[in-house]
């Protein structure tokens, strides 16, 4: 598909106008509804078990650039770390990608203020640029975790092969390890390594879930109605499918130019 | 029995495992494979076999703990992949990319020969402007002006997975649009048996499909059995689909240990040749 025809401009509006009208209505303080993830619920455990082994936490946030993806990686650093700051643990962040060093290192920094424990720890030990290429950062990162004997470890983000390298450093380390992760060639490998594995669109939603904050649960309720349009459209693809063949009008609308 | 200690037996297995082989190989002649002349190597690829055994023992050292042989040479191999990469970014970006593009537009404009192209690569000088603007995270009363970048970038990212999610995912709607009662009007060339089973791969893809993106519903409850047992499956499904993957992704990195076996007893010891 090379352009967007005026249906599939239409699809991109409704699909803007639930997550805004959504948004609009957590702002207004109206109560949504989001289910327990399992995974996600295990994050203030295995920060409280890190605390009481008096050991630090690891939080990587993964491969992603500046984009969607490290946000999400990023609200989730923030609600680990000010849950750290508040018991006096130290969160350990390796970056892969030079650009996001400074965002995250700010993100860091300001989740420990917003405890009131600025000045703690030292941001330049804490959060370091290893490097970006995969072998060198897993070598690194695996190290780094085996030297401090970090108590609990979170995986968030996008990730190669090595998510597994990772993991498998923190299960020797003995680190309670949270998986987050929305490459599915990387989830099975996480799945048998780590204590909890959450994957795919959970991990959009753990920004949300972490926080609450209305914006992001906002935007997931209204791309919970954008699913049910695309439930809907296939199911309707189908049954035209069925009686008209494969290039019905649903199809060619949908198909653009 | 420990891990550790499980690592111990494993490795002292190996070793006897070879051993042995040499010994019977000794004992049986016309079986070995040094026999045959390997091809000769250039003294410096010799040398450069050497250095790379000892940083894939160095690294591989790890498995058993974490001590400072392996330290020693992750901090050497995250030097040279930090001094590889910014030498690469220095070369390949931003003289290639950015300098020399910037330079020859703004020469053309500035002896008058400049076409609509030059002029394009002469606004090149405003993406550096831009990037410069990424060192006041170094000042904290000029550090409002590294989030301009940060804002045009976040924003870039944000408009491309737009498109990307328009152009890339709506055709995967599409291909969902399966015909799940194939007549013999339409598949003339199938028997009846495999009509049927053409129709009920489309029908288990379609039951599949709806089956995952309901699991991926945040806001709807799921107190009743009937708005849970799609759900389930749904994850039952996902479950199936990893352990393909996991298969799949796991002979790969097999034949990644295979070729560092092979170039630790191949390159560097010189006891195996190669087919």
């Amino acid at each position: 598909m090379e352009h967007a025809n005026w249906a599939l401009r239409l699809f991109f509006f409704i699909v803007s106008a639930f997550v805004l009208w959504k948004i609009l209505s957590a702002k207004r303080g109206k109560e949504l509804y989001l289910r327990r993830v399992p995974g996600l619920d295990k994050v203030d455990e295995a920060v409280g078990r890190a605390t009481e082994m008096g050991r630090p936490v690891m939080f990587n946030v993964g491969w992603a650039g500046l984009g969607v993806e490290l946000f999400c990686s990023l609200a989730c650093l923030s609600h680990v770390t000010r849950k750290s700051a508040r018991v006096n643990t130290r969160v350990l962040v390796p970056v892969v990608i030079p650009l996001t060093y400074p965002i995250c290192e700010e993100f860091w920094k300001d989740a420990y203020a917003m405890e009131g424990k600025s000045g703690l720890f030292n941001a330049e030990e804490c959060v370091r640029f290893l490097s970006d290429q995969q072998p060198a950062f897993a070598s690194a990162a695996a190290g780094w975790m085996e030297r401090e004997r970090v108590g609990a470890h979170f995986i968030f983000g996008y990730y190669g092969y090595e998510s597994l390298l990772l993991a498998e450093a923190g299960q020797r380390a003995g680190a309670m390890q949270v998986a987050c992760v929305y490459s599915y060639y990387q989830v099975p490998f996480l799945i048998v390594s780590c204590d909890y594995t959450a994957f795919g669109e959970e991990f959009y939603a753990a920004g949300a879930y972490f926080g609450r904050d209305p914006v992001l649960v906002g935007s997931l309720v209204g791309q919970d109605l954008a699913k049910v349009l695309v439930f809907i459209l296939i199911i309707l693809g189908t049954i035209l499918t069925v009686a008209f063949g494969k290039f019905n009008w649903l199809y060619l609308l949908l198909y653009g130019s | 029995m420990n891990a550790r200690r499980a690592i111990l037996v494993g490795i002292l297995v190996l070793v006897a495992v070879g051993i042995a082989t040499l010994v019977l190989l000794e004992r049986f002649p016309q079986y070995d494979p040094r026999r045959v002349q390997p091809e000769s190597m250039k003294p410096l690829d010799r040398v450069g076999a050497w250095v790379g055994a000892l940083c894939v023992i160095a690294i591989f050292s790890f498995i058993y703990r974490e001590n400072p042989f392996y330290r020693t040479f992750e901090h050497i191999l995250l030097g040279v992949s930090i001094g590889f990469g910014t030498a690469l970014i220095i070369r390949q970006v931003l003289y290639e990319q950015w300098w020399e593009p910037m330079r020859l537009g703004i020469e053309a404009i500035v002896y008058g020969r400049s076409s609509p192209e030059h002029i394009w690569d002469a606004c090149l000088i405003f993406s550096g402007f831009f990037g410069l603007l990424w060192y006041f995270q170094y000042s904290k009363k000029y550090l409002w002006l590294s989030r301009i970048t940060i804002g045009v970038t976040a924003g870039a990212a944000a408009g491309l997975g737009i498109k990307r999610v328009i152009l890339q995912d709506v055709p995967q709607i599409t291909s969902t649009f399966k015909n799940i009662m194939i007549h013999p009007g339409l598949a003339p060339h199938l028997n009846e048996a495999a009509r049927w089973a053409a129709s009920a791969k489309s029908f288990l893809f379609l039951i599949i499909v709806c089956c995952v993106l309901y699991y991926f519903f945040f806001s709807f409850r799921r107190d009743t059995p009937l708005a849970k047992a799609p759900a389930d499956m749904g994850r039952f499904f996902l479950m199936i689909s990893f352990g393909a993957f996991f298969g799949n992704t796991f002979m790969t990195r097999v034949v990644i240990l295979i070729d560092r076996v092979q170039f630790l007893l191949h390159d560097w010891l010189r006891v195996i040749h190669t087919w």
